[in-house]
């Protein structure tokens, strides 16, 4: 009996040793082909530093494609993102004229939010994207780690890109003699109105917060939702609005978003309890606060709120079918009640994660490529969105490009205050923050000494 | 002759030495076959739990790694949000083992009865079931909307506008209403327990019924008592569902308004997305305890796994 187990057991035991060696040699023949692969995307390729577009074409016909350094590029420009068409030409572009010498890939990852989130996984497990694309606290969090590279060098050694961008762009995200992140973004950020509403309700936009009640009031009594709000995105702008265009609140919100106090701020207090107010009459949507920013779209873009607050990369939702004919055809778009108006450079930047030299210089020029005139002039006639450059537009740009977009710009230029926006001044655990406690505290369950406790208290990390 | 005792005893000796002289020739086919399963749980169920216990007395941030003895714990105990999240996930307990399962139990004896229609009204219970919670989330948010909501309208349509609010975003209904897209997920329970009730001799339901038991008395006096580990059952099985809820939370309130509807999974997610991953683990910890106080008291009750199984 035990001799039987003994040769079945011996007999499974050559089985398997079989087995793995047949295993074996198909592990080492795959690993092979991976070598093969990853050899023509090899980091020692040797690249241009600093080819120029001229260079790059002429490079195209002699190089071999597959001699590109290949980089990633991780962003959140897909899907519904109003500039998911602009960037899909931008790749396209880009792949194109550097062909032979850089090959970006997409690392796509839907929603700003998720992305954010992603990038700081990678950060914490030392896996960095070779550049991605992210907003003002993300850029900051991430360069707080070591782990990204300066910008300065490449800026320093090539005035014409340096000189491109508007006095003081770069600073915004600078320290010290470090350059850590590029801005890619600059917005001015007002209210949509639709004017047919304003008129069947015989008002005009209101210059003044006073004179904002009024029209909000003759704008219910017409039977129109005056204002949609979400409770988040489009609550925290107009509450961005409302403490900016008090005094000492645009200084307020262009603090740094750590150790920020709510208490006791007399701008912040104004400001939140109008805003409080403001709801409180019946002024916004009933359902403004579900934290979602279609809700206060879809109620702007069927007609049945007169005004939002938004960015212009809203502007193409007026012509892509999003909104109704109605809609598109009445929209005007100005700066905040007040005489203030939300501005920001650098709500979007880029940083390099890169370690490999030649990935870096690819990242590099990927950056001087998105942020040259071409794409920037591009940007804003397709998603009515520029970048921090001296565009110095011409009448055919001009034409070619939305009027929203160039009337927020001439509009904002012309307002006493400029502040930032609460998702550019505060953290993200203070946002989520106050969100949670924005509904109870508008309801009554909080009084504003509470509320802006509360948000005192977060821990920020 | 031999006794009885004896040779009890030699076949105890023989099935013992044959199953250790079965275990030593086939000791490598059984730890090879045992290997996949065990590497599995050890990688995605002992691994994560481990790191979980050690990463507990660490401020784990996107900046790295550091060791903070007790602190993470200490935060738990002064954070409110905490308390009010342990709060309603206690709560939240409760309605799913003492309404969820009795309300599972009630349409099971019901349904038992096989009235006209039963098996429509058993596929209607087990219908919410195969739709994912996230998809009911999204009805629920539509249905509960105070601008448009069906229940606001319905309060309107029956006279009662009076009654009409912010059905999730108030604080005195937001749990309540999240609750009522929960209780009613009882297909499974009620198919478990309709399966016991069925495996229920009939003799004993002929025999009250001779003695002029009413369907009620048999209800109450027969298949309840016997049904009682598939009770326990079906609130472990309540347990485990109320403990890991997050999509309907997450999609419908995210937790707000002033944390109502907050419960631990979505508190370790806030804190994760704030990328306090030392703090996450912790509050992961006490969902672990809770679950585990939770599942004891079950298992006491209801006498499960123990001597009277």
């Amino acid at each position: 009996m035990a001799n039987r187990f003994e040769k079945q057991s011996r007999r499974r035991v050559q089985r398997l040793i079989i087995a793995l060696v047949v295993g074996a040699m198909l592990a080492a023949s795959c690993a092979a082909d991976t070598d093969t692969t990853e050899s023509t995307v090899s980091p020692d390729t040797p690249s241009d530093s600093s080819p120029s577009t001229t260079e790059a074409s002429s490079t195209t016909e002699a190089s071999q494609p597959a001699e590109a350094v290949e980089f990633t590029w991780s962003h959140f420009l897909v899907g519904a993102d109003p500039l998911t068409p602009w960037a899909e030409q931008l790749v396209s572009e880009f792949n194109q004229t550097y062909a032979g010498q850089c090959t970006v890939v997409e690392r796509q990852v839907p929603g700003g939010l998720e992305h954010r989130d992603q990038i700081r996984t990678d950060a914490a497990a030392n896996a960095l994207p070779d550049i991605y694309s992210g907003n003002t606290i993300v850029m900051r969090e991430i360069q707080e780690t070591g782990l990204v590279q300066d910008y300065a060098p490449f800026v320093e050694e090539d005035d014409e890109w340096r000189e491109s961008f508007i006095e003081d762009a770069l600073d915004v995200f600078a320290e010290g003699d470090r350059i850590f992140a590029i801005p890619v973004a600059q917005d001015y950020i007002g209210i949509f109105y639709n004017e047919d509403l304003f008129e069947a309700a015989g008002v005009e936009f209101p210059k003044t917060w006073d004179e904002f009640f009024t029209v909000s009031q003759a704008l219910l009594d017409s039977g129109t939702i005056p204002s949609a709000m979400d409770g988040r995105w489009v609550t925290l702008l107009m509450w961005a609005n409302m403490i900016g265009t008090q005094p000492g609140g645009a200084d307020w919100l262009a603090g740094p978003p750590k150790d920020r106090v709510f208490s006791g701020i007399d701008s912040v207090i104004t400001g939140t309890e109008m805003l409080k107010q403001y709801h409180n009459d019946g002024y916004a949507n009933k359902d403004a606060f579900t934290g979602e920013y279609a809700t206060a779209a879809n109620l702007y873009l069927q007609g049945q709120a007169a005004m939002i607050a938004n960015g212009p990369w809203m502007i193409p939702s007026f012509s892509n079918g999003d909104a109704t004919d109605q809609v598109s055809e009445a929209t005007r778009y100005t700066t905040s009640p007040g005489d203030g108006s939300i501005y920001v450079i650098g709500e979007a930047g880029l940083q390099i994660g890169a370690t490999d030299p030649a990935k870096i210089d690819c990242a590099v020029e990927f950056t001087k490529f998105f942020t040259s005139r071409d794409q920037m002039v591009k940007s804003l006639e397709m998603v009515s969105r520029t970048g921090p450059i001296d565009l110095q537009l011409t009448d055919e740009d001009i034409a070619a490009i939305d009027p929203l977009a160039t009337g927020i710009v001439l509009a904002g230029q012309q307002v006493s205050t400029l502040f930032p926006h609460a998702f550019s001044a505060l953290d993200p655990a203070v946002i989520t923050e106050w969100q949670n406690q924005w509904p109870a505290y508008v309801q009554g369950d909080l009084t504003t000494e509470d509320f802006l406790n509360l948000l005192d208290v977060v821990p920020v990390g | 002759m031999v006794a009885p005792a004896a040779q009890r005893r030699r076949d105890r000796r023989r099935r013992k030495s044959s199953s250790s002289d079965f275990a030593r020739h086939y000791r490598g086919s059984i730890a090879l076959s045992l290997a996949p399963g065990t590497l599995l749980f050890v990688t995605f169920i002992v691994l994560p739990l481990v790191v979980m216990a050690i990463t507990t007395f660490y401020d784990w941030r996107a900046s790295g790694l550091e060791f903070s003895g007790l602190s993470n714990i200490s935060r738990l105990i002064s954070d409110l949000a905490f308390r009010m999240a342990l709060k309603n996930q206690i709560l939240w307990l409760l309605v799913a083992n003492l309404v969820q399962v009795p309300i599972a139990v009630f349409f099971a004896l019901l349904l038992s009865r096989k009235m006209a229609g039963w098996k429509v009204f058993r596929t209607l219970f087990f219908l919410p079931n195969i739709v994912s919670f996230a998809a009911m989330a999204l009805v629920f948010q539509a249905f509960y909307n105070a601008r448009y909501g069906m229940l606001n309208q319905g309060l309107e349509l029956v006279g009662l506008a009076g009654l009409q609010h912010d059905w999730l975003f108030n604080t005195s209904t937001a749990l309540w209403s999240i609750f009522g897209t929960f209780i009613f997920r009882i297909g499974v329970l009620v198919i478990i327990l309709l399966a016991a009730i069925a495996a229920i001799s009939d003799s004993i339901f002929e025999a009250a019924e001779i003695d002029g038991a009413s369907p009620l008395q048999r209800d109450l006096r027969i298949t309840l008592p016997l049904l009682r580990p598939t009770i326990g059952i079906c609130m472990v099985l309540a347990t485990a569902a109320a403990l890991v809820y997050f999509e309907g939370i997450f999609i419908m309130t995210g937790g707000g308004p002033a944390n109502r509807t907050l419960n631990l999974p979505m508190l370790a997610y806030r804190s994760y997305t704030n990328f306090d991953w030392g703090y996450t683990n912790t509050i992961g910890m006490v969902i672990l305890l809770v679950g585990l106080v939770t599942l004891l008291l079950i298992r006491r009750v209801f006498g499960l796994g123990g001597e009277e199984q």
